[in-house]
């Protein structure tokens, strides 16, 4: 993994300083239902739970004015043209080493569908299934520090991942 | 940094009844905790901001409610609160795969150690209940509303359930004589004791749902005599549609299908099939397939026979799709498995099965679901004698209604429904394991309550005004209401 993102909670949920390879490079705030995310140089982008005009679980949008980042529907997010799922299972790792501990974002390489919208309730309901090379790792509780380590191929969007992963997975 | 306490208050994941004495009956292999255990248990969870659990479950229970009253002693509100979205409590603790994508997968305590044993801690709340009850949710006015529910699988009770609470009066179809679907015949008595179902089912009836058995529609009954009594129609007939093996021998004496199986054994009652056994099973069995259903099978085959039980898987241990704590069960009871291995043909004597030749497999490429695919090593077949095989390679949705009365379909055959649960006939809606194929009874139930709120707010034409029933609970369940102790009110629908 070539990038090392932690998130560390300050207040309530919403509240937390992001630092990159130990560089504090950006902080979450929460206003009302509203979380920000500010870079050190004064960068915003929102966070919202509503995806395609609804409230989901592990789901999550980000906008940086007008214009969506990512959106992370039921754990899938696309991007550059590929599907990744968070708290995938790595392909060839067996499901019991991941019952405690780290998980991992998985690239879906031969996923069947091109956009959100087309994928259908059974492979919806059984998105566990599938498998892929694992891009991310994350770890830790947001209190004690949540770690997202990220391939390459996630690093531009990496600062987005690790605080809709704190958000959504770890914040407590 | 320790913040919590990392392990849980027993055995990970559960306490669990001796093998040895398990495998040779049909009792419970999850022990439950003591009242001591569940309070301690409940006390670990850490009462978060943004309870992770309750969007990781399908019918939004409210996990950390539940565990907050638990760990007070106070079992009454617990039950009240978890009550609240899920009508079969007893059955979701004891047969939801909770660390497999649900609520303790995802507790955020899991990053410390060992998530909270919610299951655990429901199962007591549920067991607590059944020797205190209390009172039904609440029931609104009556609307003067007819709705009639095709199968009482667990989604069809979830949604007759939400639909009788929002005052509509509600007659549930089923064409056997028992309700509880595939919860009922197929998930066998080791994991759901047939008696905690039945009070669940009683309890939804004694909510004043009728359920009407032994009637198959499409059948005695059509779909046109439903849309003429009733305001509107929910399909929820499951799965049913065995996948076949075709290769030579298929048709041999020995060669049985898991599902029908499992039925068979468990749909009157494991008693009286052991009074009445259907199967020659023999004492050398091998059971076909890598899902939950071919651990069942396997596990029921070695519970009636003392045989030696073997699953013949054609990928690896790694891509199997069992849940592994379920695998280490079966594991513990003495079941064998053999990895890389397909059957190819079934050799018969006197029409009766005595042996598979299988093809030993390797793995190729990976297919659409970024699994490698199994492919045959040419030449390295090989034989395995045995005196029955069970296959569990699938179920595909019930297909027959919608080839009956020519509704649209999806991927094999399932019902086909739009995002407000709408099949292609008018008044006619559709939910559970028919649209999205085999799933989870808690996944088939929350299925069934979405439903379920699209039809009300369909009959009372307030489809405009939809609302997710996340939406719902996030609205209500904030974390300002739960530390002000707001949310105790009965429950609303
Ligand atoms: C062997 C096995 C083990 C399983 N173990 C587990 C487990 O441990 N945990 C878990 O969560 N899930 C388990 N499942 C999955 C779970 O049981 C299903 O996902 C769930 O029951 C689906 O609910 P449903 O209501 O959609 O369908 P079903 O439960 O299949 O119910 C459909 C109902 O409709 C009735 N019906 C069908 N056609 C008609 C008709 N024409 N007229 C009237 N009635 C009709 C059927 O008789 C049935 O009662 C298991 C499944 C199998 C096969
Ligand atoms: S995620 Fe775990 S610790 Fe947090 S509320 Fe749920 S059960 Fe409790």
């Amino acid at each position: 993994m070539v990038v090392e993102y932690t998130v560390k909670r300050t207040g309530g949920p919403g509240e937390a300083v992001i630092f990159l390879n130990d560089r504090e490079v950006a902080k979450l705030s929460k206003e009302d239902d509203q979380v920000t995310l500010i870079s050190r140089d004064g960068e915003r982008w929102n966070i919202s739970r509503r995806v395609e005009g609804e409230l989901r679980p592990f789901s999550m949008q980000v906008k940086h004015g007008e214009k969506s980042v990512l959106t992370i529907k039921d754990n899938l997010f696309k991007h550059k043209g590929k599907f990744y799922l968070f708290m995938g299972i790595p392909e060839g790792k067996p499901m019991r080493e991941i019952l405690l501990g780290r998980r991992f974002i998985c690239r879906l390489d031969n996923f069947p569908f091109n956009e959100h919208h087309e994928i259908d309730h059974e492979t919806r309901s059984r998105i566990r299934r599938f498998r892929g090379p694992a891009v991310g790792e994350l770890d830790g509780l947001g209190k004690a520090g949540h770690k997202v380590k990220l391939e390459d191929e996630l690093k531009d969007i990496g600062l987005q991942i690790s605080a809709c992963s704190y958000l959504i997975y770890s914040a407590g | 940094m320790t913040l919590v306490q990392p392990k849980r208050v027993s055995t990970f994941p559960f306490p669990k009844a001796d093998p040895a004495k398990r495998k040779k009956d049909f009792s419970e292999v999850q022990q439950a905790y003591s009242k001591e255990e569940a309070m301690e248990e409940a006390d670990r969870c850490l009462r978060c901001g943004t309870p992770v659990c309750i969007d990781a479950c399908p019918v939004h229970l409210d996990v950390r409610g539940m565990n907050d009253a638990v760990a007070k002693g106070d079992f009454e509100q617990a039950y009240r609160r978890i009550r609240e979205t899920n009508p079969l409590l007893g059955v979701t603790a004891r047969c939801c795969p909770q660390l497999m994508g649900l609520c303790e997968d995802a507790c955020v305590l899991r990053w410390q150690g060992e998530p909270v044993a919610i299951g655990m801690i429901q199962r007591f709340v549920a067991d607590w209940e059944r020797k205190h009850r209390q009172p039904d949710p609440s029931i609104e006015k009556a609307t003067g509303k007819r709705v009639a529910v095709i199968g009482a699988g667990p989604a069809g009770l979830a949604a007759a359930e939400l639909l009788r609470r929002y005052g509509h009066s509600v007659v549930v179809y089923e064409e056997l004589q028992y309700a509880g679907g595939t919860a009922w015949y197929g998930i066998p008595d080791y994991h759901l004791p047939k008696d905690v179902l039945q009070y669940e089912v009683d309890r939804i009836k004694e909510m004043g749902i009728e359920i009407r058995y032994n009637i198959s529609i499409g059948k005695q009954v059509t779909l046109t005599d439903l849309l003429d009594e009733f305001d509107a129609v929910l399909i929820a007939t499951g799965c049913k549609d065995v996948m076949k093996l075709d290769i030579a021998g298929s048709n041999l004496k020995g060669v049985y299908d898991a599902y029908d199986f499992l039925q068979d054994v468990f749909v009157r009652g494991i008693d009286e099939y052991i009074k009445h056994p259907k199967y020659e099973l023999g004492k050398d069995i091998i059971v076909i397939g890598g899902g939950d259903s071919a651990l069942d099978a396997a596990r029921t085959a070695l519970r009636l026979t003392n045989g030696n039980v073997t699953i013949v898987y054609r990928r690896t241990e790694n891509e199997m799709p069992a849940d592994p704590t379920i695998m280490d069960e079966a594991k513990e009871e003495g079941i064998q498995f053999k990895f890389l291995a397909a059957p190819k043909s079934f050799n018969g004597s006197n029409n009766r099965l005595v042996s598979v030749t299988m093809y030993t497999m390797k793995l190729g490429a990976p297919d659409q679901t970024g699994r490698r695919s199994p492919e045959p090593v040419e030449g390295e077949d090989f034989n395995m004698k045995c005196d029955s095989v069970i296959l569990a390679i699938g179920r595909a949705p019930n297909s027959f209604i919608q080839r009956a009365y020519n509704l649209k379909t999806g991927k094999r055959n399932s019902l086909y429904v739009d995002d407000h649960y709408r099949t292609s006939m008018e008044r006619v809606f559709g939910t559970g394991d028919v649209v999205t194929g085999e799933s989870l009874v808690v996944k088939a139930m929350a299925h069934g309550r979405e439903a379920a709120q699209r039809i009300h707010e369909y009959l009372m034409n307030m489809e405009d005004k939809h609302i997710s029933l996340y939406e719902k609970y996030y609205n209500e369940r904030t974390y300002e209401k739960f530390v002000e102790g707001a949310y105790d009110g009965l429950p609303p629908p």
